[in-house]
């Protein structure tokens, strides 16, 4: 900066006001006052032109602007992470399924060779009293036990030991006969509830009834089962797959649907207890608790 | 910066900032808004920011919100002011300044305001308004000359 003079000692004064003079260019200034001692009450006056700020004057919703604090991790990279644990997730859902239906292979044929009665649907030339009652009882138990699903083919599958079911609760379709006792399998109770379902009504089948064909019962059943398919079938129905693999697909959804019921009530009654919670930013995953 | 940084910036310089905005925008409300924005934008940058410059930053974003968005109605709120302050009887050097304040343009009174409450230096201030530092200094000073004959002449008056 050039030297001091009358042109531009206003500029010196106001930076000198501001605080914005060197050292060397504070001495000049004073020496400039102290040759022209009349601009001292200007000098006052840039010095006293300061704007003080109104304490009193606050931010009324400063609360609102405040976050939530905690212990936060970021975790960069996230979603290579989040990746691997998906594909974790469905391999060890996979297995599961997979080693389920091993069990209930092997539980299902003993059940077949533990209760054959039902492969006397396909030979009803045997004398006997009540061998009709006594077949659909036995069919009954047979397919209770089976625990999978209230289609006719799967009884005659049953029936002759060749039953590839899952094991599942689930039944897609309930059973409809034009006999009122044949109501065994149309329900996704658990286990222990089918077990426990009244099949006394069976033995007080009429006579006329009791003397039927077992194989007629079984065309009966079968041609209403399928009526039902026909008259509200799902898309999923509807899809050109095998029955089995439509089986596996429905105990993985199933096992799927159970597992994010558990983690959902897990979040509920235990992580927002602590505090815990997650957002995810640009390149980070931020748990908080 | 972090959560707990965030939080330090609303509880130490919220106040400020508002009364920047208040003397920006000329009112309260777009003043609120000014504040809640300012730290809205700074909460979703403020991986990019740290702490020491979260407050240069803030000011940033309410200058331009005050100054750009708010010029107008900043204009006409100043304009309408009711004359009082320097017809009073027993006028303070402050209220006399707040009117003086008032006839400054926008630009000014917001550099002037950094200047004297926040106590920015020329070259923040021109970081701040993205002016360079030499029309931060001559904007000031034209503004420091308005004051001072401001308050030359109403002293005179009285």
């Amino acid at each position: 900066m050039s030297m001091i003079t009358m042109e531009n000692y206003e500029e010196y004064m106001i930076m000198h006001a501001d605080g914005e003079l060197q050292p060397h260019e504070e001495q000049a200034l004073q020496a400039f006052l102290s040759v022209n001692p009349q601009l001292q009450g200007e000098m006052d006056i840039y010095s006293s032109i300061r704007l003080t700020p109104d304490p009193t004057q606050v931010y009324a919703h400063k609360q609102a602007l405040l976050k939530p604090e905690g212990k936060a991790i970021a975790f960069p990279a996230y979603r290579t992470w989040a990746m691997a644990a998906g594909v974790v997730a469905i391999l060890a859902i996979g297995a599961v399924v997979a080693l389920r239906d091993g069990g209930n292979n092997s539980t299902n044929n003993q059940v077949a060779s533990v209760t054959p009665a039902p492969a006397q649907h396909t030979q009803p030339a045997q004398p006997s009293t009540t061998p009709t009652v006594t077949t659909v009882k036995d069919a009954a138990v047979a397919t209770v036990k089976d625990n999978t699903t209230a289609n006719p083919v799967n009884h005659t599958k049953h029936a002759t030991g060749n039953v590839t079911s899952n094991g599942k609760n689930i039944v897609k379709q309930p059973v409809t006969s034009n006999n009122n006792n044949d109501v065994l399998v149309a329900t996704t109770r658990p286990h222990q509830e089918l077990q426990q379902i009244q099949t006394a009504g069976m033995q007080q089948l009429p006579v006329s009834a009791a003397t039927q064909e077992p194989i007629q019962l079984a065309a009966n059943n079968e041609l209403n089962i399928n009526t039902a398919q026909e008259k509200d079938p799902s898309w999923f129905d509807k899809l050109p797959l095998d029955e089995d693999k439509k089986k596996n697909i429905n105990n993985v959804a199933t096992a799927v649907a159970n597992g994010c019921e558990k983690i959902s009530a897990f979040k509920k009654s235990s992580l927002e207890k602590i505090g815990f919670s997650m957002r995810v930013e640009k390149k980070k995953l931020i748990v908080s608790f | 910066m972090d959560t707990k940084a965030y939080n330090n910036c609303v509880k130490e310089w919220s106040d400020a900032l508002f009364r920047f905005a208040c003397k920006c925008t000329g009112n309260s409300e777009d003043a609120n808004d000014v504040v809640q924005n300012s730290f809205e934008v700074l909460w979703q940058k403020k991986e990019d920011i740290g702490a020491d410059k979260a407050k240069a930053f803030l000011f940033q974003v309410a200058y331009r919100q005050s100054v750009d968005n708010y010029r107008k109605r900043s204009r006409i709120s100043h304009v309408d002011a009711p004359e009082e302050s320097y017809t009073h009887a027993n006028p303070d050097l402050k209220r006399v300044l707040e009117r003086a304040l008032a006839q400054l343009d926008d630009q000014a009174r917001a550099l002037v305001l950094l200047k004297d409450h926040e106590g920015y230096r020329y070259e923040e201030i021109a970081q701040i308004t993205n002016l360079s530092e030499s029309q931060v200094k001559v904007y000031l000073h034209r503004a420091r000359k308005t004051l001072k004959d401001y308050l030359v002449s109403v002293e005179n008056v009285i």
